[in-house]
Formats: structure tokens, C-alpha cells, sequence
């Protein structure tokens, strides 16, 4: 379970403090799909950024005992000096141990499946091949939690079909907190919906009746 | 194809001091392949340049100091101190940009900025520690000797000194992260700490009563130690090792206190 407790966030503009979202509370049960919606610049990545441990709110707090995974498919911390391998291996020694990382290698390796260049610099990559890698080393590991930030569309359409298998084979482990402007994913894939507004939180039981309130509120915004 | 996924093994509750102990692991073999990858000579650079330097001073000032020098021969001098100054200065000055250089990292959860000053430290430690021994070789092959019953008096400096770099390092990453300009000023006060510790000269040609003056820096007490221990005859009644020592744990005190002020914010976004 994931328990967020009255937190705020805001940040200095030049005229002056702007409050992506106060007193926000919200509880995320084990094995719960979630849908986050809201419009750009609600807060949807900096909550969930929050919640990964990457960022901390001006006051509030997560309260968790789960493992929980950091931005799946955010390319960063990759050595562009090092290979694939060189790089996978290295975030398996910070969560795998001993006689696993080699097996974790191993389906990092044939998720991404880009052939000769794992064993190349990152550098020599391209964007496609980064984001495949970056993919397939977030889903490498057992966390209680994935946050999925506007990931998955990226690949040819073998590459989308294996994730979305690895993704549902996922699901029946973990619980997912999705960001996505994608909504027919969101109503595929979750079970609650979450609507960012009015520096709040929005919660719905039902994913549909969360996506008809975020159109609403999209299309009231434009006028 | 259909890829399968691994056998599950939800990751476990660690305590923080395995998980801090896989971060230090993981770290240091990254730095360790990214420095052996990056150039072609790889580590050679470290011991490269501070040759490169003791050659420098050796032709400049090589014949003028041999005279004044008690008890040693200057280039075992230039050796025996230069390398851990510059190990410690190497540490000091890459913390600056630390926090900006490391924010790709710093995305897996089980890294903390502390992690990281602690693995590149300590790989600096290594390579510098390596560089010390390959210079003396070369001494020997040219029939300079340094003298090896103190041993251990040199392990415990290099030790301690690699200690106080580290405390130093944490507060330069603070200081680099909200001083903006006074990093460039930080630079400056390192060369300036170079030529006032007694690096390429010997400290003894300062006449009183600016001799005990530089005797305040912490430096000299460490690094004058090396030397004595390196040549016997080197005189030692200015050395007051324990001064060094308080230096080191006022340093790490302080260092590990403005991390902690600030470790959370370090990472907010703003």
C-alpha cells in the first residue's frame, strides 16, 4: 500500500508561488492498476516523481512498505561510455544480488533485443534502441510497484506487443500508477482513475466516469 | 517470440546498510570500467601527471633545493607529497559539481549522493595510492631509496588523509550546489593551499615568524609526516600529527552535518 499524506508542491515563478497541488491525499492499494490524468502541467510526472522518492514535496509525506519502481522507461543514469550490458549489469548489482543478475541480464537482453550493439557503447545508440533498453530494464525487476510515465509507445509492433505481454504478465504481481494523455489506455489497463485539478486530487472508483470529469474539465479550460 | 520474464523474486527489505553497500559496490565498478574505457591509457594519466609535475620542479627548482633540503633528496620530496595533495585535491574539487553531474543517477532510489562522493573518493584513494608506488619504483630505479621500516606511519596518513578529503568532499558538494560563484573561488584557495603547504618546497626555508603560521594548516603536519617516515633524517620537531587528526574529525563532523541539513534538498525540484 501507498499511502500519500497531505502534500504540497509548489514552485517559484517570477510572479510568485505556484501551487501544483496542496494537501493532497491519496491511497494506492496492493495490485491496483491506477490512471493519473490531467492536463499538462498538473503535476501528473512531479506526483509521481514524489512518490518514486525522486523528488521531495514542500511539506507531506509517502508512507510505504513496498518497493516501488523508479520512472519506467525515463532514460537516465545510463554511462554513455559503457555498453548495454555494462550499464544493465550495473542497476542489477544495486537490486538484484549474486546468482539473479545473470538471468535478469539474460531478459533485458531479449526484451530489447538489439542484437550486436548490447555489447556496444550507449552512445552509439539510437533513441529507438535507448528507449527499448531503458524499457526492458525497468520491467527486469520484481517491485510491488511500476510508475509508468507516458512509456510504452515506443518500438515496431513486435517490440509494443512484447511489452504489452511483460506488462500484463506485471499486472497480476504488481500495482501500476500510469500517467498517459492516452485515454483508451487508461481504460483498458486500470481499475481507479485519478483526475489532477483545482490543486487536488480527484478519485474515482470507476475509470470512465474519471475520464468523462477530466474531458469536461479540459474542454471547460479551453474556453 | 515472446520473451518470458525471470522467475519472481520481489525485491527485499534491506537494511540500509546492505543496500548503501550494494550502491558503493555497483558504483565503484562503473567507475572503474568508465575510466578504463575512456582513454586509451586509461589510469596511466594519474601517475602521468604528477610525474609530469615532479619533472617540471625538478628542472626548475631541482639544483637550488637539494641544498637546503635536510635529509632527503628533493625528488623523493616531490613525490612523497605531491601525490596525496593531489588526491586529496582531485576529491575535493569533483565533489563541486557532484550534485548537478550525478542527477542521471540519482534516479535508482538505493543511490544517495553520499554513495557516490564515498565510491569515486575511494577509487581516487586507489589510483592515487597506486601512483604513489609506481613513482617510488621509478626512484629506486634510479637509485633513490625511501626508506621502508615506517610503513605503516605512511598507510595511517594516507588513511587519515584520504578521511579528511572526504569530509571536505561533502561539504565542497554542498557548498558547489548552493554557492553558485564561490566554487571558482574555491578553486583559487586550492592552489593557494598548494604552494602554502609545502608541496614543492621545503617548509623550513620560511623564516619565524611566518614558519609557525603555516604550521596552522593541517596539511603539512600529515604530509611532513610522510616524508620523515619516507627518509629518517628528515627532521620531524615541527609535526603534530594529532592537530591533523582533530582537523579530520572537525571536517567529517561538519561535512556530514551540512549533507544531512540539506540531503533531501538536494533533490527538490524548484
Amino acid at each position: 500500500m501507498i499511502e500519500v499524506k497531505n502534500i504540497s508542491k509548489s514552485f517559484m515563478t517570477k510572479k510568485g508561488r505556484h501551487y501544483l497541488f496542496k494537501d493532497l491525499n491519496l491511497t494506492i492499494g496492493d495490485k491496483q492498476n491506477v490512471g493519473l490524468l490531467g492536463r499538462n502541467g498538473a503535476g501528473k510526472s512531479t506526483l509521481l516523481r514524489i512518490i518514486c522518492g525522486l523528488d521531495e514535496p514542500d511539506h507531506g509525506e509517502i508512507i510505504t512498505d513496498s518497493t516501488i519502481s523508479w520512472p519506467v522507461g525515463v532514460a537516465g543514469g545510463f554511462q554513455g561510455s559503457l555498453t548495454g550490458r555494462q550499464n544493465v549489469r550495473f542497476v542489477c548489482r544495486l537490486y538484484s544480488s549474486g546468482a539473479y543478475i545473470d538471468e535478469k541480464i539474460r531478459f533485458v537482453e531479449e526484451f530489447a533485443d538489439i542484437g550486436n550493439y548490447f555489447d556496444m557503447p550507449v552512445k552509439s545508440y539510437s533513441s529507438g534502441m535507448k528507449a527499448r533498453l531503458t524499457f526492458g530494464l525497468s520491467l527486469a525487476f520484481d517491485f510491488d510497484y511500476y510508475m509508468l510515465d507516458e512509456a510504452g509507445a515506443v518500438g515496431d509492433a513486435a517490440f509494443r506487443k512484447r511489452s504489452e505481454e511483460i506488462l500484463a504478465a506485471r499486472r497480476e504481481q504488481a500495482g501500476f500508477l500510469i500517467v498517459s494523455h492516452n485515454i483508451g489506455d487508461i481504460k483498458r489497463n486500470c481499475d481507479i482513475g485519478i483526475v489532477l485539478m483545482d490543486q487536488t486530487a480527484h478519485v474515482f472508483e470507476d475509470t470512465t466516469e474519471a475520464i468523462e470529469v477530466y474531458e469536461k474539465h479540459i474542454h471547460k479550460a479551453k474556453k | 517470440m515472446s520473451v518470458q520474464l525471470p522467475p519472481y523474486r520481489p525485491i527485499k527489505h534491506r537494511s540500509g546498510l546492505k543496500v548503501m553497500g550494494a550502491a558503493f559496490h555497483a558504483l565503484l565498478m562503473r567507475e572503474l570500467q568508465t575510466r578504463f574505457g575512456g582513454y586509451r591509457l586509461g589510469y596511466l594519466w594519474a601517475p602521468l601527471e604528477v610525474l609530469f609535475q615532479v619533472l617540471i620542479f625538478l628542472v626548475i627548482f631541482g639544483v637550488i633545493i637539494e641544498r637546503a633540503l635536510p635529509g632527503m633528496n628533493y625528488s623523493l620530496f616531490l613525490v612523497a607529497g605531491m601525490v596525496p595533495f593531489r588526491m586529496f585535491q582531485r576529491i575535493a574539487t569533483r565533489a563541486l559539481g557532484a550534485v548537478e553531474a550525478n542527477k542521471g543517477l540519482l534516479m535508482y532510489r538505493s543511490i544517495k549522493h553520499i554513495d557516490v562522493i564515498i565510491a569515486r573518493s575511494f577509487l581516487e584513494l586507489i589510483i592515487y595510492f597506486f601512483t604513489s608506488i609506481l613513482l617510488l619504483l621509478g626512484l629506486a630505479f634510479f637509485n633513490i631509496y625511501a626508506s621502508l621500516e615506517n610503513l605503516h606511519i605512511v598507510l595511517f596518513c594516507w588513511i587519515t588523509l584520504f578521511l579528511f578529503s572526504f569530509g571536505i568532499a561533502l561539504m565542497m558538494m554542498v557548498i558547489g550546489y548552493y554557492g553558485g560563484e564561490i566554487s571558482k573561488v574555491i578553486t583559487i584557495i586550492f592552489t593557494i593551499l598548494y604552494f602554502a603547504s609545502g608541496i614543492i618546497y621545503p617548509i623550513h626555508v620560511v623564516p619565524e615568524p611566518y614558519f609557525s603560521y603555516l604550521l596552522y594548516n593541517p596539511f603539512i603536519h600529515n604530509i611532513e609526516l610522510i616524508r620523515h617516515a619516507f627518509a629518517p633524517n628528515y627532521p620531524a620537531y615541527h609535526i603534530d600529527i594529532t592537530y591533523f587528526l582533530k582537523w579530520t574529525v572537525a571536517v567529517n563532523f561538519l561535512g556530514l552535518l551540512m549533507y544531512k541539513a540539506v540531503e533531501k534538498d538536494l533533490i527538490r525540484s524548484k
